[in-house]
This record gives C-alpha cells, sequence and structure tokens, in this order.
C-alpha cells in the first residue's frame, strides 16, 4: 500500500473492513419469499401500466393540488389512524385485520381523491424558494410518506378484494405521486420520490403473489430507467453550490467591502453551530487562520501579488473557500456520469479525495454541504436493483406458464429477455433449491444486510 | 492551523475496537436510551479526540457511553427528537438464538425487568467482558458491590426465566 | 436476595446468556471512521465560540487590513470571550445587508441540511411527524373557509369507503 495520509489510510481500511464484515454477514441476509403462479403475457402486450400514460394525465400542475392533499392530510383529526396506517403498510398481506383497514382508508376518502388528482397531472412544478438555500423549509414533506403509505394500503385492499384493475390503477397514481414528488431540483425530493416508488414496489410484490394475479413484466419494463433519477439534483446541490450565498459562488467578480465580507460570512457561518454533527470550530473562526494558505492558493494560480494583497481578506479566503469545494465537488461527481457498475469499483479513488482534504474551512465545507454521494447512488440503484429483480421474477412466471415449471437457469428463460442486476451488469444469481427459485445479488460494499437482494420464489398452484 | 501534521490515529485500533466491541457497547447504551448507536459513535469519537492513554481503553469506553446514555435519557432536547423517531419499532436487544437454548427475547424481557444497577453490571461483564473491578470503575462503586448485584441479579434472571407463567413487566428506558 | 444459590445453575445460566449475541450495532462505520480521522487531524475535544464571540473577532478584524495576518494565528489563539450583547449589535453592517432584516440563525444547523442527510441515512422515516391536527392553519380549516363562502363543505369524515375501480369518480 503506499504512503497516504492518516484520513486516506483510514478510508482504505474502512472500504477493506466494510467488504470483509459484508462477507461475513452475508448468511445473515434477510430474504423475502415470493409464493407466486404462473402467468401469460397480457392482451395486448400493454394492458397494463404503472404510471399513467401522457394521453391519460390531464394538463396542469401536479404541485398545486398535491399541496392541498397535503394541508388536507396535516389537518386531519385522526392522527392515530395514520400511525396504524403506517403499521399496516408492514403487515402481511394475509394478517391485514379488514374492517379496520377499510374504516381507517375511509376517513382519508378526500384526501385520497386530492392525491390522485395531483398525481395524474402531467408536470410538476414545485416552485421552492431556492434562494432560501440551507434555511429552506420543507414541512409538506412528511405529508408525501403519509400519501404513499395510504395509497400502498388501498392497494393492498384492493389486491385482497381482487380489483386487480383497480389496485393498479392505484399503484399507478403511487408511481405517479413518486415520480412528481422527486422533480424539483433539491435532493430531498429525489430521496423522499424514490422512498415513495420503493413502497409502492412492495405494494407490486403483493399483487404478484396473488390468485390470478396478470403478468407485470412489460409493465415493470415500461418504468423508466432510473424511476428515479436524482442525477439533477446531486448536480444541483453539488456544482450549484445550492447552499452557497450567492456571493460566495463567484468571489472574483463581487466588488464588496471588508465589512460587507465579513456579513456574507456571517451568514454563512450561521450554517454551523457547535452541535452540529461536524462539531469543530465554526466556518469564521477558520476563515480567518485559512488566510494563508488562501493567500498562497491564489499566488500559486498565477494571480498578481499585488492584486491579492489589495483584496479584502476574506475575500482571498473565498476564493480559496470556492476553489477548494469544486475541486472536491468535481472529484466526486464526475463519477456520477459512469455508469454504476463501472463507477461502484472506484469509490475508494472518491473517498480518498474526500478524506485527503485539507483540514481547514474548505474541507469542512465538503463535510457539511455535500451530500453523501455515495449512499445517494446506492438508494437510487437498490431501487433499479428491485425493480429489475422483480421483473426477473415475472419473466420467471411467464416461463412458468409455457412450460409448467420452475427453470433449472434464468437462460432457460425464452419467452422475455431477463433484466441483468443493474449494479453490476451482470445476470442475477439464480438455482433451484428444494423445489425453489432462489435469486439473488451479491452483498455490495455500499450497503448492509439488510439492504440485500435475495428472493426465495415458490411456485404454486 | 497545519493540516495533515497531527499525529495519525491508529485505525486499525478504532475498527478493533469496533468489531470487537460495538455490538456489546450497543447492547450496554440500549438498556438507558433509544438512540445507542449516537452513544456509541460519540463514546469512540471521544476516544479519538481525546488522544490519551486510557490504558485499557474498553472500560473508559464505557464510562463515556453511560454517562452519555443517561444524560441523553434525561435530557428534553433529545426527547423531542426520540418523538421525531415515534414510528420506529423497538430494536431487539439480541440476534434470534437458532439453538433454541435461551430464547432470545425472553432474555431481553427478563433483562429489563432488572433493576439498573444489576441489569448494566450484568451487560457489561457478560458482554462487554469486563472485571468487576473495571465494571466498578465504570458505575462508581467498588469491585464486591458489583459482584454483589451482579450473583443478585442472575438470581433474579434465573427465577423469571425458569417461570413462563410469570408476568414481565418492561422497565421503561 | 442473596445468600443460598446454586453456583452451578447460575453458572449455567450465565453460559446462555454468554450464547446471546447482541444485536448488530447498527453504527455506520464509513461515517465513523471519517469522523474520526477528521477528529484525530484537529485533536481538539472543546467547543466551538459562539456566533456572538465570533462576529466580535470579525468586526475586530475585518476593517483591520491585512497587518495581523503577518503571521499565520493558530487555533489556540481564538479566545473565548464573554460577549453580552446580541451579534447584530456588534457587528457594523454595510447598506446591502440591513442588520435588522436578517434574522438570527446561527442557533442550529440548517434546517434543510439536517433533514437531506437524515433522510439519506434513515430513509423516509427520519421525517418528521405532520404538523398540528385539525384546523391549525391560520384562517382556519378548508370547510371553515367553504362555510364562510356560503359553500356547504365537501369534506366530512366517516364516509364509507368503497374500492375505487379506474377513474376516480367526482363526489
Amino acid at each position: 500500500m503506499r504512503r497516504a495520509s492518516p484520513m486516506a489510510i483510514l478510508a482504505f481500511l474502512t472500504a477493506c473492513l466494510c467488504m470483509t464484515t459484508s462477507a461475513q454477514e452475508q448468511e445473515q441476509v434477510a430474504v423475502r419469499r415470493l409464493a407466486v403462479r404462473p402467468a401469460a403475457e397480457p392482451v395486448p402486450a400493454m394492458r397494463y401500466r404503472l404510471l399513467p400514460t401522457f394521453y391519460e394525465q390531464e394538463p396542469g400542475n401536479a404541485a398545486t393540488v398535491l399541496k392541498t392533499a397535503a394541508l388536507m392530510l396535516a389537518q386531519h383529526d385522526d392522527r392515530e389512524a395514520l400511525q396504524r396506517i403506517g403499521d399496516w403498510a408492514k403487515t402481511p398481506l394475509d394478517q391485514l385485520p379488514l374492517e379496520a383497514v377499510r374504516t381507517a382508508l375511509s376517513q382519508f376518502e378526500s384526501e385520497l381523491h386530492y392525491v390522485e388528482l395531483g398525481a395524474w397531472r402531467e408536470r410538476c412544478d414545485w416552485d421552492w424558494p431556492l434562494q432560501e438555500g440551507a434555511m429552506m423549509l420543507l414541512p409538506d414533506l412528511a405529508a408525501y410518506r403519509n400519501m404513499a403509505r395510504l395509497l400502498a394500503l388501498q392497494a393492498r385492499m384492493q389486491i385482497l378484494e381482487r380489483d386487480y384493475e383497480a389496485a393498479i390503477h392505484t399503484l399507478q397514481t403511487g408511481f405517479a405521486l413518486a415520480s412528481h414528488v422527486a422533480e424539483g431540483r433539491i435532493l430531498i425530493n429525489g430521496l423522499v420520490g424514490s422512498a415513495i416508488a420503493s413502497v409502492m414496489v412492495d405494494a407490486v410484490e403483493d399483487l404478484m403473489q396473488a390468485p390470478d394475479a396478470p403478468s407485470l413484466y412489460w409493465a415493470l419494463a415500461a418504468l423508466p430507467r432510473p424511476l428515479v433519477d436524482l442525477r439533477e439534483a446531486i448536480e444541483f446541490e453539488m456544482t450549484g453550490m445550492a447552499f452557497w450565498p450567492k456571493e460566495l459562488r463567484k468571489p472574483e467578480r463581487m466588488y464588496l467591502s471588508p465589512r460587507q465580507w465579513a456579513e456574507v460570512f456571517r451568514g454563512f457561518g450561521g450554517l454551523v453551530d457547535e452541535s452540529s454533527r461536524s462539531g469543530s470550530l465554526s466556518p469564521m473562526a477558520i476563515a480567518l487562520v485559512t488566510y494563508t494558505d488562501a493567500k498562497r492558493h491564489l499566488l500559486e494560480k498565477g494571480q498578481p501579488p499585488e492584486e491579492v494583497e489589495a483584496m479584502p481578506v476574506l475575500q482571498v479566503v473565498a476564493i480559496y473557500l470556492r476553489d477548494g469545494w469544486r475541486l472536491r465537488a468535481d472529484a466526486l461527481l464526475k463519477w456520477w456520469y459512469v455508469p454504476y457498475p463501472q463507477a461502484r469499483v472506484r469509490r475508494l479513488g472518491t473517498e480518498q479525495v474526500l478524506a485527503e482534504a485539507p483540514d481547514n474551512l474548505a474541507g469542512r465545507l465538503a463535510v457539511l454541504l455535500m451530500p453523501a454521494l455515495q449512499k445517494a447512488r446506492f438508494q437510487q440503484m437498490k431501487l433499479e436493483r428491485r425493480r429489475a429483480g422483480l421483473q426477473a421474477v415475472e419473466a420467471i412466471r411467464l416461463h412458468a406458464g409455457a412450460t409448467g415449471g420452475l427453470p433449472e437457469r434464468l437462460e432457460e428463460i425464452e419467452r422475455v429477455p431477463v433484466p441483468l442486476n443493474p449494479m453490476r451488469d451482470e445476470p442475477f444469481e439464480y438455482e433451484l433449491r428444494d423445489g425453489r427459485a432462489v435469486l439473488s445479488a451479491p452483498l455490495e460494499p455500499d450497503g448492509r444486510p439488510e439492504d440485500a437482494f435475495r428472493y426465495e420464489i415458490e411456485m404454486v398452484r | 492551523m497545519a493540516a495533515g501534521k497531527s499525529k495519525p490515529i491508529d485505525t486499525q485500533l478504532l475498527s478493533r475496537l469496533l468489531d470487537e466491541h460495538g455490538r456489546a457497547l450497543t447492547l450496554f447504551a440500549r438498556q438507558y436510551c433509544d438512540s445507542p448507536e449516537d452513544v456509541v459513535q460519540y463514546a469512540f469519537l471521544k476516544l479519538v479526540r481525546s488522544r490519551q492513554g486510557h490504558g485499557n481503553m474498553v472500560p473508559w469506553l464505557y464510562r463515556v457511553a453511560r454517562n452519555r446514555a443517561i444524560s441523553i435519557a434525561r435530557s428534553s432536547t433529545r426527547r423531542q427528537r426520540r418523538e421525531l423517531r415515534v414510528a420506529r419499532r423497538e430494536q431487539p436487544w439480541f440476534e434470534p438464538d437458532y439453538a433454541e437454548e435461551l430464547d432470545a427475547r425472553a432474555a431481553a424481557d427478563a433483562l429489563k425487568a432488572l433493576p439498573e444497577p444489576q441489569r448494566e453490571i450484568i451487560i457489561a461483564h457478560i458482554w462487554g467482558g469486563l472485571t468487576f473491578e473495571q465494571i466498578g470503575q465504570v458505575v462508581g462503586c467498588s469491585s464486591s458491590t458489583a459482584h454483589r448485584h451482579y450473583n443478585e441479579g442472575l438470581s433474579s434472571l434465573r427465577e423469571r426465566l425458569r417461570s413462563p407463567c410469570t408476568e414481565h413487566t418492561t422497565t421503561e428506558n | 436476595m442473596h445468600g443460598t444459590h446454586d453456583d452451578g445453575e447460575l453458572k449455567g445460566l450465565e453460559r446462555s446468556l454468554a450464547g446471546l449475541r447482541p444485536a448488530p450495532a447498527g453504527i455506520d462505520r464509513d461515517e465513523l471512521m471519517f469522523k474520526a480521522g477528521q477528529a484525530a487531524a484537529t485533536g481538539r475535544a472543546g467547543l466551538a465560540p459562539n456566533a456572538a464571540v465570533l462576529a466580535v473577532l470579525v468586526a475586530a478584524f475585518a476593517g483591520a487590513g491585512t497587518t495581523w495576518l503577518a503571521r499565520p494565528a493558530a487555533p489556540e489563539r481564538i479566545v473565548q470571550v464573554t460577549v453580552e450583547k446580541p451579534v447584530l449589535r456588534v457587528v457594523e453592517l454595510s447598506p446591502m445587508m440591513p442588520a435588522g432584516e436578517r434574522p438570527e440563525r446561527s442557533v442550529a444547523r440548517a434546517d434543510y441540511l439536517e433533514l437531506r442527510d437524515r433522510v439519506l441515512a434513515e430513509g423516509m422515516d427520519a421525517l418528521p411527524p405532520l404538523g398540528p391536527a385539525g384546523g391549525a392553519a391560520p384562517g382556519g380549516t378548508l370547510d371553515d373557509l367553504w362555510r364562510d363562502f356560503g359553500i356547504p363543505p365537501r369534506h366530512s369524515a366517516g364516509k364509507a369507503w368503497a374500492p375505487s375501480t379506474g377513474r376516480s369518480a367526482q363526489s
């Protein structure tokens, strides 16, 4: 191992330890069991979809209606019902207390109606007050989570009642909601949208296992890839320096007095406090002791010494911070543009870049303001893998429908292509064991045992 | 401010401490508060920041974790955060024991029902591996007192686990 | 309860308990290691000066030119200074950003960043619960609003829920 700074060693050892621990924890991986039935392709092939088509959507801005629905939910009296609905989302389908669920859902009929009205609109412009930067408040986000749970529960009720057309319609509403919530440039919307889509995928699993459930192979295939794309949000928060005061984004073009620079930094310093997780000196104090490094940086860039001397201290620091940010942000962001199967093997490189950042304001700001890109990408890919995996299960159902049994190997399936594991661009692992099919993927270094992918599929009649 | 010139920390030691003691420390913290992961992370980071020799670091970690967990449990600020996590289910104390020699859930319930002095000493000794002398330094008593609490606690556990019909009450964190 | 007990039986119980494995620690190892690296590099365990202190420092240094920076200042030179006046009165501000209009926000870490990072780490469950129940919105509930305009409220609880088939019908 080449000589490196302590933090680089840390990052490297951390990665090694993670992989070792991952191998040891493979046996603790959670398994999802599916009991499915053979199926035939729907007629026509695209009879079922999981997202509204353009022609089905209504014109208008979804955000206005969804915010109304959020307000309605926030005003709803029965908090316990919402809590129960959240709990029922995790209850196995055959254990749902039907009457209680019906009664609970009936209290949210109006809210569900508005969610549907919003979700089926063709565009969504949240129009967030982005100028608020990191101080932006998003009080309605929790409501979208509750909407997802309501929809999932409604779909599950419809599945139990064997009203599959209605269930699919509800799923369309849910995936459309996920898609709309994820629009708008900020990362948290993308994460919540991704989580909503995941809740809907749970309900898709329930539908797949229902008696005489239609094949959802093509419906899953038609979902966009990626289902929720975090790229725009990541770019906005990284390259756009979304949470920096605008004066700090192009500091060399700002002509402020020293006192004005002080005010800019004072506001910026308000992002950090004693109890924040970065837990160290706030930017203001660090800026004052960063000047020497900042000045050297500008001189090394080729700026004439007399110009640097003439600039206010904090402007010099601002340029240095911005350059430091760009260096680190770009070093991390570039891997987002590489397909995940290739990018994932490079994760040590990006962590080292961050770990080797000098311990000054620029480095601390990177930790504070940069989202955990690795985590965000993994979340996105986890959803992709799950979608592809369920599509593979649907391929198995179609195979069983044609041949009468489970395939010995995935390569036997000829009726439809079997999706690859998008995290590795390789086929899923597959084997028959005790009359069941086991579809799985290797544990990823970015993930924990609960993030693993492993389905045990039983073909029932 | 000099960057990158400080004494390098022993990453291997930190990793090893986490591997060997992370679970037991978490269990130890979990008896006081419902954010034991935060407590354990705090303890490790404090160890790194303090950069002093602590002799055997493990009892030191337990003492820091205990103080922090109790402080969290009492703090009103943290109580708000706990309310924010109200949707979370309580995490299990132990992994399920498929050998069925001892039911993990029953053991956790029985432990929770013990008085705090007995419980914390049992956890620190059995899973933390601390000696009674070390435990005494962590909780602030003599090693003989720690040993006595330990035996009393074990006897109580034995009675509880022996009688399946006994009504178990769960002590609130 | 002490005194007579069966040592052998307690030893057996002790062994059985030791056979139980505590649940996984659930700690983000990468995050811990990175923070440990940071903590090791800074080597300080103390708390940060508060915003009032720093405003004093900024006010003292901002207009003073570069002479004080002839030599780099070591972190230990930033001393805790008790300042009784609130931040806004200490710093002399430019007309561009009048003090009175900028709310004091240095108390807590920025709302969005905190929430974003928690959702990244914990998923949707990290979102806070919905706001106060029923009628807490300024101006009353939607039903009140409709009543004000003489329109019967359309949102009544307790209607029987029926599964929707195809597109929802207008209620």
